[in-house]
C-alpha cells in the first residue's frame, strides 16, 4: 500500500489538540447521593490527579481512532497489487536505426516484435495501443479493443532509419489517448533503456554485438582559392574486440582515399584528405559487423550562390577570397546598377541596403572617432548569434582598434575595451554587419574565423540566400522527381548498439525482463467509512447512555 | 407536590379512584366507617357464635341453641366502624434527590381523598429530624382542600432521623390508626426504634418506601464526587464502587423487609418515576388498597 498524499499525516498533530481538550474538560462529576453512608465503605480514594487523567480514557482513544481513520482517508491510500490481465495497454517499440542490428538470424526489431506479440497474448489487455518510437514517433495502432488488428500492424511495421524517439513525444502521444493514467501499464521494447523516470517498464532486446562506424565525415572548400576540398572521416569501434576494415572516400565516383584501418574497442580513427572541387562525397567502410547501415555516411558541398556586390572603398584580397568560397561574386563599383550586397572597406558610406562595414562608417548609425592602439580583453557578448557562430574569439583580437560610436539600437555581439568589434543592425529595408578591425593592420584575415564570420556576416545580411544546411544524398534514398535527393545519414548515437541500460532509469521489478506490473486501487474511502462508523458509535453510546441513565426502568426495580 | 400534578387530574381519575378502599385489618375505635369488625356491634351481619360469659348481654343469647345443646351462646355481629389515618411524609433533604418528594406528595393527596370519600378522618405530617408540621385528622372531603394546600407547600428541609420523628409522632395524643409511612427510609441511625414505637402505640402501619432511579443506579461513569444529600459527607469514588453500593442497598432493603414481615408491617418499595395510575390501581392493591 502507498500513500498518494503524505503530508494528510501532519494532520495527526491535531490529536495533541484533542487529547488537550480532552484533559482540560475531564473533571470529576459531583453527584448528590441519598445515602452518603451507603458508600462510606469506597471512601479508600482519592487516587493521584495524574493517574485519574489516564484511567478510563477510552473516549479519547475512540477520538483519536476517528482522527487517525480520518487522516488515513486523506492520505489517500493505494493498493498497489500485481496487473495479471486485462487492464488497457500501452506498447511503445523502439523503431529507431539501431533496432535493425542483426539478431539470431532476423533484426532486432524483429526480436522485438516477437516479444510483443508474446506479451499481448500473455496479458490479454482489454485495450492497447502501439507506438513505434524514433525521432518522428509513429502512431502504429490507436487505442483500441481490437488485439487481432492490433498484432497485425505490429508484424507490418518495420524500423526506421531515424535516431532514437523524445520520450516527451511518446508521452504526449500518450495523453493524446485518454491520458497517462488511462493506462494500467506502459511497456517500452528496445535495445537501450529509455531516459525517462516514469513509471514505464522496459523489456530490453538484443545482445552486444561487433560495430566499426562511420560517425564522423564532412568536407569542405579550402579557403585559399585553390579549389580543393578538405575531406574529413571518423571511424569508432563500439565492441568490445578489436575491429578491421578498409575505409575508402570517394568524391563523385572518384575514389581519394583507400585506407586499411584497425581500431581497437571502444576507440575511434579519423583521416582527412584533399580532393578536387566536387558537390557529393561519400565514404565506406568495409567490415564484417552486426550493423551495416553505419557503414556508409554521405557528404554534399552546396553549389555556391552568385553574388553581386558593390565595393566601396579599399580592396582585400583577403576578403575576396573569403568572398569566393562560398559564392560565386561579382565586383561592381558603379552605385547605380542593382546589387545584392554593400561591402565597406576603410571607408564611410550612406546607409542603404544591406552592408558589410569593415572599418567603415556608416553615420548616423555608426561614427568613427580615432583608433586605439592597445585595446583590452575581448568579450563575447551575444554567444548565440548568428554571425559568431563558430568564431573564435582569439582570431578576432586586433592589434589597433578603431573607435566607434554606435547609434542606439545597432547591438554590439563582440568589444574589446568597451569598444565595439562586431556589432549588427537590421530594421525594415537597412540592414549592417560593423566589423571594427583594420583588415590591413590585423592578423585576422590569416584565422580560419576570417573566412566563417565573412560567410556569417553575408547569409546573416542576406536571409534569402538561406543558409545551406548539412545535406546529404544517397541514392538508396532516392526519390524520383528530384535532382537533389534525400539526404539521410544515421544518426551517429545509432551505431551505439550495445547501449542496455540508462543510469537515469529506475527499473521496476526484480528484472528487467520482468513483464509483471502494478495495478493500484484507491482505498481512501475505507477510511472515512471508518471515521464515520466510529463517531457514530460515540453518538449512539451516549444517546444510549442518556436514555439508560433517564428512562430508568421502573419495572427493574419492582 | 406542584400545583399542577393532582388538582389537575382528569374526573375518571378521581372517579377511579372513588372504587379504591384503604384496606384496615386491625380493630379500631371511633365512629361509623367503613370497616366491619369483629367486635359486638350495632350492625346486623352476623358474624358467629361463642360462648356466653358472665357479663354478656342477655339480649344476644340464641335461646334455640340452649333449648337444644342446654349450653349458652351468645350471637355476634359485625360492627362498621371508622378509623383514622395518618399519613407521615418524609420531608428530609434525602427526599429531593430524584423528586421523591414530590412523587410522595402526590401519592399523599390521592390517598387523602380515597380516606376521605369513605368517611375517614385523615391528617398529614411532615418529618425529618423530628415531626415538622401537619394536618390534624379530620373526616369530610372538604378537608381534602386543606390537605392539598399543605402538601403543595412542602420544601425538603434538615436531615433524616426516622426513630426520633415516629416517636414523637407516636407521642402525639392521637387516637390509633392506620399509619401510612411514605419515606425513602435512608436513615443511617435505622428506622427500626421508630416503627416499633408506633406498634407499641397500636398503629396499623403501612410502608411505602420510594425511591429514586439515581438511588437504584447512580449516575457514575468513570469518576464521580459524591455529595451527601444532606451534607454529611463528601467524597470521591470510581465507577466500580457502584457494583459495591448497589450491594449495600440490596442488602439493606433486604433487612427492611424482614422488619416489616415480622411485625406485620405491610412494605412496599416504589420508583418515583413510576406512573401513579399504576402505582395505586397495581401496585398497592393488597398491600394498601382493598
Amino acid at each position: 500500500m502507498i500513500f498518494l498524499s503524505v503530508w494528510a499525516f501532519g494532520l495527526l498533530g491535531f490529536a495533541s489538540v484533542i487529547a488537550l481538550l480532552y484533559f482540560l474538560r475531564r473533571r470529576e462529576e459531583r453527584v448528590v447521593v441519598s445515602a452518603i453512608w451507603l458508600w462510606e465503605e469506597e471512601h479508600e480514594r482519592p487516587r493521584s490527579a495524574l493517574t485519574f487523567l489516564w484511567t478510563k480514557i477510552w473516549l479519547l482513544l475512540v477520538q483519536l481512532a476517528a482522527l487517525a481513520a480520518l487522516v488515513f482517508s486523506l492520505a489517500e491510500p493505494t493498493l498497489t497489487r500485481e496487473f495479471i490481465g486485462g487492464g488497457t495497454l500501452a506498447l511503445i517499440i523502439d523503431g529507431s536505426a539501431s533496432m535493425q542490428t542483426a539478431e539470431q538470424g532476423g533484426t532486432r526489431y524483429d526480436l522485438a516484435i516477437a516479444r510483443a506479440v508474446e506479451l499481448i497474448e500473455q496479458r490479454r489487455p482489454n485495450r492497447l495501443t502501439i507506438i513505434q518510437a524514433q525521432q518522428s514517433p509513429k502512431l502504429l495502432v490507436p487505442l483500441t479493443e481490437d488485439r487481432a488488428r492490433a498484432l497485425s500492424a505490429l508484424k507490418a511495421s518495420r524500423p526506421t532509419f531515424q535516431g532514437d524517439a523524445a520520450l516527451s513525444d511518446i508521452i504526449e502521444l500518450l495523453r493524446s489517448q485518454g491520458g497517462l493514467e488511462n493506462f494500467h501499464e506502459v511497456v517500452y521494447i528496445s535495445d537501450h533503456a529509455p531516459a525517462s523516470s516514469l513509471p514505464i517498464r522496459w523489456i530490453s532486446v538484443g545482445e552486444p554485438k561487433k560495430n566499426l562506424a562511420i560517425t564522423g565525415f564532412a568536407a569542405r572548400p579550402v579557403p585559399d582559392g585553390s579549389s580543393r576540398v578538405v575531406v574529413w572521416a571518423r571511424v569508432e569501434n563500439f565492441s568490445s574486440e578489436v575491429l578491421e576494415g578498409t575505409l575508402k572516400l570517394f568524391a563523385e565516383e572518384t575514389e581519394i582515399l583507400r585506407e586499411r584501418i584497425s581500431v581497437g574497442p571502444g576507440a575511434h580513427w579519423a583521416v582527412e584528405a584533399l580532393a578536387p572541387l566536387q558537390h557529393r562525397f561519400r565514404a565506406v567502410l568495409d567490415v564484417a559487423d552486426d550493423f551495416g547501415f553505419d557503414n556508409i555516411r554521405y557528404s554534399v558541398i552546396p553549389k555556391r550562390p552568385k553574388l553581386k556586390i558593390l565595393w566601396l572603398g579599399e580592396r582585400n584580397f583577403f576578403l575576396m577570397r573569403a568572398l569566393s568560397t562560398f559564392a560565386e561574386v561579382s565586383i561592381q563599383t558603379d552605385e547605380t546598377a542593382s546589387y545584392d550586397l554593400i561591402i565597406a572597406h576603410n571607408t564611410a558610406i550612406r546607409p542603404a541596403g544591406a552592408a558589410l562595414l569593415i572599418n567603415s562608417a556608416a553615420e548616423p548609425w555608426v561614427v568613427r572617432a580615432g583608433s586605439i592602439s592597445e585595446p583590452g580583453p575581448l568579450q563575447v557578448l551575444v554567444p548565440g548569434h548568428p554571425l559568431v557562430q563558430n568564431v573564435r574569439g582569439e582570431h578576432l583580437r586586433p592589434t589597433t582598434l578603431s573607435r566607434a560610436q554606435l547609434a542606439p539600437g545597432v547591438q554590439t555581439l563582440m568589444a574589446s575595451g568597451g569598444q565595439p568589434i562586431l556589432a549588427a543592425y537590421r530594421s525594415g529595408g537597412f540592414s549592417f554587419v560593423y566589423v571594427g578591425v583594420d583588415l590591413k593592420n590585423s592578423p585576422f584575415v590569416l584565422t580560419p574565423s576570417f573566412p566563417i564570420l565573412i560567410r556569417n556576416s553575408i547569409y546573416w545580411l542576406i536571409p534569402e540566400l538561406g543558409l545551406p544546411s548539412e545535406r546529404f544524398v544517397s541514392d538508396e534514398f532516392a526519390t524520383p522527381g528530384f535532382a537533389d535527393q534525400t539526404a539521410v545519414n544515421l544518426d551517429p548515437t545509432e551505431s551505439e548498439i550495445n547501449r542496455s541500460s540508462s543510469s537515469s532509469f529506475v527499473a521496476r521489478g526484480d528484472s528487467a525482463k520482468e513483464t509483471k506490473s502494478q495495478i493500484y486501487t484507491p482505498i481512501w474511502y475505507l477510511g472515512a467509512w471508518a471515521a464515520l462508523v466510529i463517531l457514530f458509535g460515540e453518538f449512539l453510546w451516549a444517546y444510549w447512555g442518556l436514555f439508560r441513565r433517564r428512562g430508568w426502568s421502573d419495572e427493574r426495580a419492582l | 407536590m406542584s400545583r399542577s400534578s393532582l388538582r389537575k387530574r382528569d374526573e375518571s381519575f378521581w372517579k377511579r379512584l372513588s372504587a379504591l378502599q384503604l384496606l384496615v385489618r386491625h380493630r379500631a375505635e371511633g365512629q361509623a366507617g367503613p370497616w366491619t369488625t369483629r367486635r359486638v356491634g350495632m350492625s346486623l351481619e352476623f358474624a358467629e357464635y361463642r360462648e356466653y360469659y358472665p357479663g354478656d348481654d342477655f339480649r344476644y343469647v340464641d335461646w334455640n341453641l340452649y333449648g337444644r345443646l342446654d349450653r349458652l351462646f351468645v350471637k355476634v355481629f359485625h360492627r362498621e366502624e371508622n378509623i383514622p389515618v395518618y399519613i407521615l411524609l418524609d420531608t428530609s433533604r434525602s427526599m429531593a434527590v430524584g423528586e421523591k418528594l414530590s412523587y410522595a406528595g402526590e401519592l399523599a393527596g390521592a390517598l387523602s381523598y380515597i380516606g376521605l370519600k369513605d368517611m375517614n378522618r385523615v391528617g398529614v405530617f411532615t418529618f425529618a429530624r423530628t415531626l415538622i408540621q401537619g394536618v390534624p385528622a379530620r373526616s369530610g372531603l372538604s378537608h381534602l382542600q386543606k390537605i392539598f394546600s399543605f402538601l403543595e407547600g412542602l420544601q425538603p428541609n434538615d436531615q433524616t432521623s426516622l426513630s426520633a420523628a415516629l416517636e414523637e409522632f407516636g407521642k402525639l395524643p392521637l387516637r390509633r390508626g392506620l399509619v401510612i409511612l411514605l419515606s425513602d427510609m435512608l436513615d443511617p441511625a435505622g428506622y427500626e426504634q421508630g416503627l416499633l414505637h408506633l406498634l407499641i402505640k397500636r398503629h396499623e402501619i403501612v410502608l411505602v418506601q420510594i425511591l429514586a432511579p439515581e438511588d437504584l443506579e447512580p449516575p457514575i461513569e468513570y469518576e464521580a464526587r459524591l455529595v451527601d444529600s444532606e451534607e454529611l459527607a463528601e467524597f470521591s469514588v470510581s465507577a466500580g464502587a457502584v457494583a459495591r453500593y448497589r450491594q449495600r442497598l440490596l442488602q439493606y432493603e433486604h433487612s427492611l423487609e424482614a422488619f416489616c414481615r415480622t411485625h406485620q408491617i405491610r412494605y412496599k418499595v416504589l420508583v418515583a418515576t413510576r406512573p401513579l395510575e399504576r402505582v395505586l390501581f397495581e401496585d398497592l392493591r393488597g398491600v394498601l388498597f382493598v
